[in-house]
């Protein structure tokens, strides 16, 4: 590898770095203002114009509390679970396309790096995800965080099933397991309309993943508080605000890419590589205003409502938009 | 030594202190996550030995769902509650002698393979296409008899957790 | 090789992120000792008892019906993304297979693995 394109990887690196930075401090304001709207409040409007440094604000307050580790907890695991929470949230970025190829002195394309086993890769650390809460909730030694932990472990593991098999029908479509081949085949149609029933189950079971409303039953915060996290305070607890919103971005991202024909749109000739991003921000935009809509329109579901819709409705569906595709794979090549 | 070699002796490194802290580790949930931590490094090596599709089946099946089940299978007992000393110390001979006959076994293989047999200078990856046709043309039925194992693993589970299913 | 590097250094990106935060809110943050701080979390009465207790089995059930249908899920992969080529014998190999599997789903089904009571 030259120097040009190492630097070239450092800088995209950076940006998305960047990215993964900025994604909660945005989101957690855009999300209180819109759900303040829909509630017909105003949302934060103190610190700043129009409250737009309320998060700033948050995060200075988090970060100089006192980080409490309970004299019961496991202090190593208890220790290392954020960990666990954060590394698979910014690993995934590295495979995620923000664009097309475009020509900046050289050809390069507008992601980190194009594996031949991308989307394989996010689900594999869609399955490491599990560790962080059920992690953080055994080391709390708190019956809450107890429960958030068994429940969100339960959770994941069940809808990432789901998820696989959404994502196995695309494959069969694409023909590729590289999100950017993913994208290239979807030039002429989204992969939305062919894949409806495996769009809708691609996004109850990425909501469910994301640990969010409806589906936030591991840190119902009526019920058993905070969940998996309640012991967690100051710094530590900003971590796993951190990565719930860069999860949920991925997510929105993901769907975007597998679904929703990523950077293809309308484009400006000469300008391919900024429509491309704009198209691929504008999508993954609304399908995050799309989650804060949920959060406030739906109730939460019950525990057992969750697993057996999982198991009973969304599994046997998965499989029979699987088997629906590939029959129709078969009959067009 | 090349970058390669620097990462699979790094790898390896940590492998082998994670599968030591497996065995020794007094807390068995400790035990838990260091084999997990074993089978993401595999995973590494998986991927520096250009087996993408391997890798990322040991990190999909091994770290992800084998650990999840490992450590829901631990809280089935009460993991709280501090070790007790060994409560099998006569065993101690015998495994003894069943670790040294391992040992000496696999000392054996290993001095005796020829590990240059079939290293090629230059590795290449294996398209997903010619792993599936291997696997669908020329394994067909070892394919289909695997289903067979996963079928008798899910109904034994089923079976085994039953009784307290319907008690409650 | 070059095109898995990104994925090295994301993680000890990662790993230093978390390192930096953790270490700021070291230098930044009060440690002022407090008996009732210290105890585990209750709303509103006195904690009582940890919480380290046993589980219910159906957790470890939906543990080991995960690794299966992983399992599955891995070999459909390789499958999907070539069926184009492979042809009609691999689709009817595929679909023992999964036949196979979905009659232990039905089994759990009928048994009860998937009611919360």
């Amino acid at each position: 590898m030259d120097l040009v394109s190492t630097l070239a990887l450092l800088a995209k690196g950076l940006v998305v770095l960047l990215i993964f930075l900025a994604a909660p401090l945005i989101f957690v304001l855009a999300e209180r203002k819109i759900l303040g709207r829909i509630q017909s409040r105003r949302g934060p409007n103190r610190v700043g114009p129009l409250g737009l440094f309320q998060t700033v604000a948050d995060g200075i307050k988090l970060g100089t509390k006192e980080d409490i580790i309970p004299p019961a907890a496991d202090r190593v695991v208890f220790w290392v679970a954020p960990l666990f929470m954060v590394i698979p949230a910014i690993a995934a970025w590295s495979v995620i396309p923000f664009g097309p190829m475009v020509e900046i002195g050289r050809e390069t394309g507008l992601w980190i790096t194009n594996l031949n086993v991308g989307i394989l890769f996010v689900l594999a650390l869609g399955s490491l995800n599990t560790y962080g809460p059920v992690m953080s909730g055994w080391s709390s030694n708190s019956k809450y965080a107890h429960f958030g932990a068994l429940r969100s472990g339960a959770q994941i593991i069940s809808y990432e099933l789901t998820l696989g098999l959404a994502v196995l029908a695309v494959v069969v479509y694409a023909g590729s397991f590289s999100l950017i081949d993913i994208v290239e085949s979807q030039r002429h149609m989204w992969l939305v309309a062919p894949q409806f029933l495996g769009f809708l189950i691609f996004i109850v079971s990425g909501v469910a993943e994301t640990n969010r409303a409806p589906f936030d039953l591991p840190e119902a915060e009526t019920e058993i508080v905070a969940g998996y996290f309640v012991e967690y305070t100051g710094i530590r607890f900003a971590m796993f605000f951190i990565a719930e919103y860069a999860n949920m971005f991925l997510m929105s991202m993901l769907v975007t890419v597998l679904y929703l024909g990523g950077w293809n749109g309308f484009t400006i000739p000469g300008l391919e590589g900024v429509s491309g991003v704009v198209w691929t921000m504008a999508k993954a935009l609304t399908l995050m205003f799309g989650y804060f809509w949920l959060r406030a329109t739906l109730p939460r579901l019950r525990y057992d409502q969750l697993m057996s819709f999982c198991w009973k409705i969304l599994l046997p569906l998965g499989v029979l938009n699987l088997l629906v595709a590939s029959v129709l794979r078969m009959v067009w090549s | 030594m090349n970058f390669a070699a620097v990462l699979f002796y790094a790898f390896s490194a940590i492998a082998i202190v994670a599968a030591l802290g497996t065995v020794l580790a007094r807390n068995i949930v400790y035990a838990a996550l260091s084999l997990v931590g074993t089978m993401v490094m595999i995973a590494g090596i998986f991927f520096i030995l250009h087996a993408d599709f391997l890798a990322l089946v040991q990190l999909l099946i091994y770290a992800g769902a084998v650990g999840v089940l490992l450590i829901f299978g631990l809280m089935l007992t009460n993991t709280g509650q501090p070790a007790t000393g060994p409560k099998d110390r006569w065993q101690r001979p015998i495994a003894f002698v069943a670790a040294m006959a391992f040992i000496l076994v696999a000392g054996y293989a290993a001095v005796s393979t020829d590990w240059m047999q079939g290293v090629v200078p230059q590795l290449e990856r294996v398209p997903p296409a010619v792993l599936a046709s291997s696997l669908f043309r020329n394994w067909a039925l070892p394919f289909e008899i695997a289903s067979l194992v996963l079928l008798v693993a899910m109904i034994g589970a089923i079976v085994i957790s039953r009784r307290e299913t319907s008690n409650d | 090789m070059a095109s898995y590097l990104p994925l090295l250094v994301a993680s000890v990106a990662a790993i230093g992120f978390v390192g930096v935060a953790l270490g700021l809110g070291f230098l930044l943050a009060p440690q002022q000792f407090s008996r009732l701080k210290r105890t585990i979390y209750e709303c509103g009465m006195e904690s009582t008892g940890g919480g380290w207790r046993q589980v219910h089995i159906r957790y470890y059930l939906m543990a080991i019906l995960f690794v299966i249908f992983a399992v599955e899920g891995i070999f459909l992969f390789p499958w999907a993304a070539v069926l184009g080529e492979i042809g009609t014998f691999a689709f009817v190999e595929m679909l023992v297979f999964m036949s196979i599997l979905f009659f232990g789903l039905i089994y759990a089904w009928r048994k009860g693995a998937f009611e919360w009571r």
